[in-house]
C-alpha cells in the first residue's frame, strides 16, 4: 500500500544543506539512523534537493544485488550512479537529484541500504568538492585538544581501529569518510554521516587539519615525516572522485597538492593503542 | 617526408609537485609519479615533438652526451605512449 505523505529532513554536512524527501516508510528509520547527527533546521534554502523513490521489487529485480562497485555516468550535466539495484540521476545545473531504491534492500539485515542514499550522497559530495577544491578522502577524522588529523589508508590499514583507540579522548568526526574544505576557509576538515567499522556516524562538526597520517599496522609506534610530493602519492588512492574528467582529475591533483604542502604528513606505524599520538601532537 | 612526433595525451592530467610530475589516466584513475628527467620529457611533449628533438633539449639542458640523451627519450616516450599519456602525431617539414 502506498503511503503519500510526504517527509523531508535536511542534512547539513560541512555547511552544505541537503534535503531528502521522500514517502515512503521504509526509508526513514535507515535514513534517522544514518544521519540524525546531520539533520539541521529546515529554515535554510537547500543546494540540494534528492527524491528518494522505494521502488517494489518486481520492478527492481532483486536477486542480482552483489555489485558493490559503484558505476558512474556523466552525461549533459548528468550524473547517473548504479550502485547494486539503485539508481541515482543528479543535474548538476539544477541541483536536484533523484534516487530509486529497491523495497528488499531495507528488510532485514538491510545491508544493502547504504547503497542506495548513502553512495548517492558521496557522489554528490564528491562532485560537488571537486567544483569547490575540495575533498572526500577515505580517512579516519579524529579531534584532538580542538586539532584536526586525517588519518588515510586502505580498507583494513586500521581506519576504524584508531577511531575507536581514540574514541575515549577524541571527537571522531569520521571513521571512514572525512571532508577536507578548500584551502580559502581556511583548512578545515569536517564530519560525515558516512562510516565504517566503527558503526556509528560521525561528528557534525569541524577543525582545523593539523596533520595527515598514512596508517600502517606495525609492532611499534613510529611517525615518519614525508614530504609534500610522498605524501601526495600515498594521498591520492584515498581520495574518494567518480568523474572521469581532466578536469576532476586536475582539481583533484591541485587540492590533494594543497593539503599536503599545507600540514605535515607522517607515515605511522602504530600499535593496538593511542600511543601513536605521541609522534604526531607534540 | 615528415618526422614522427608525440605530444601529451590532452585527456591526461597532470602537475607538477617538488620538481616531480604526477599524472593521472581519467582513463582508469592510475597515477604516475616521475622523477626528474622524465618530467622533463613529459614538459617537453607539451607540443608535438621528436624523439630527436627532445634528446637535444636534454642534451642542452643536462650534463648527458647525445647517445645517453636519445636512448633515455626513447625509451621514456616508448614507455609513455604504451600507456596512451603521450600520443603520436605527424610533423610536417
Amino acid at each position: 500500500m502506498e503511503n503519500c505523505d510526504l517527509r523531508q529532513s535536511m542534512l547539513g554536512i560541512a555547511g552544505l544543506p541537503v534535503l531528502l524527501r521522500s514517502s515512503d516508510p521504509d526509508f526513514w528509520p535507515f535514513a534517522d539512523r544514518r544521519y540524525r547527527n546531520f539533520y539541521i533546521p529546515q529554515d535554510r534554502r537547500p543546494e540540494e534537493i534528492i527524491d528518494i523513490v522505494v521502488a517494489e521489487d518486481s520492478a527492481a529485480s532483486p536477486g542480482r544485488i552483489g555489485a558493490a562497485t559503484t558505476r558512474i555516468e556523466e552525461r549533459n550535466g548528468a550524473v547517473v550512479m548504479h550502485r547494486g539495484n539503485a539508481v541515482g540521476e543528479w543535474d548538476r545545473r539544477l541541483h536536484r537529484g533523484r534516487l530509486v531504491q529497491p523495497r528488499t534492500d531495507f528488510a532485514p539485515p538491510a545491508q544493502y541500504a547504504d547503497y542506495g542514499c548513502d553512495s548517492f550522497l558521496r557522489v554528490i559530495l564528491s562532485f560537488r568538492l571537486l567544483e569547490s577544491g575540495g575533498l572526500l578522502v577515505h580517512a579516519s577524522g579524529l579531534v584532538r585538544n580542538g586539532n584536526g588529523f586525517l588519518f588515510a589508508g586502505r580498507s583494513g590499514a586500521g581506519k576504524s581501529t584508531v577511531a575507536r583507540l581514540s574514541s575515549g579522548d577524541c571527537l571522531v568526526l569520521s571513521d571512514d569518510l572525512t571532508l577536507a574544505s578548500p584551502p580559502g576557509a581556511g583548512g578545515t576538515i569536517f564530519g560525515t554521516p558516512f562510516f565504517g567499522d566503527f558503526g556509528a556516524a560521525g561528528s557534525n562538526v569541524g577543525a582545523p587539519l593539523k596533520g595527515i597520517c598514512f596508517l600502517r599496522q606495525a609492532p611499534f609506534a613510529r611517525a615518519t615525516r614525508l614530504s609534500p610530493a610522498a605524501a601526495v602519492q600515498r594521498l591520492l588512492p584515498s581520495v574518494v572522485s567518480f568523474s572521469r574528467s581532466r578536469e576532476a582529475m586536475a582539481a583533484v591533483l591541485g587540492a590533494a597538492q594543497d593539503l599536503c604542502t599545507r600540514v605535515p604528513c607522517y607515515d605511522l606505524d602504530f600499535t593496538q593503542d593511542v600511543s601513536f599520538w605521541r609522534h604526531i601532537d607534540g | 617526408m615528415g618526422e614522427a612526433t608525440v605530444r601529451q595525451n590532452e585527456n591526461v592530467a597532470w602537475r607538477k609537485i617538488e620538481g616531480e610530475g604526477f599524472l593521472i589516466d581519467p582513463e582508469d584513475s592510475r597515477l604516475y609519479r616521475l622523477n626528474g628527467v622524465a618530467t622533463r620529457i613529459w614538459e617537453l611533449c607539451e607540443d608535438a615533438i621528436s624523439v630527436e628533438g627532445i634528446a637535444d633539449a636534454l642534451c642542452r639542458e643536462f650534463d648527458v652526451d647525445r647517445g645517453t640523451a636519445l636512448g633515455d627519450a626513447g625509451r621514456m616516450v616508448e614507455a609513455f605512449l604504451k600507456r596512451r599519456l603521450l600520443v603520436t602525431a605527424a610533423q610536417g617539414v
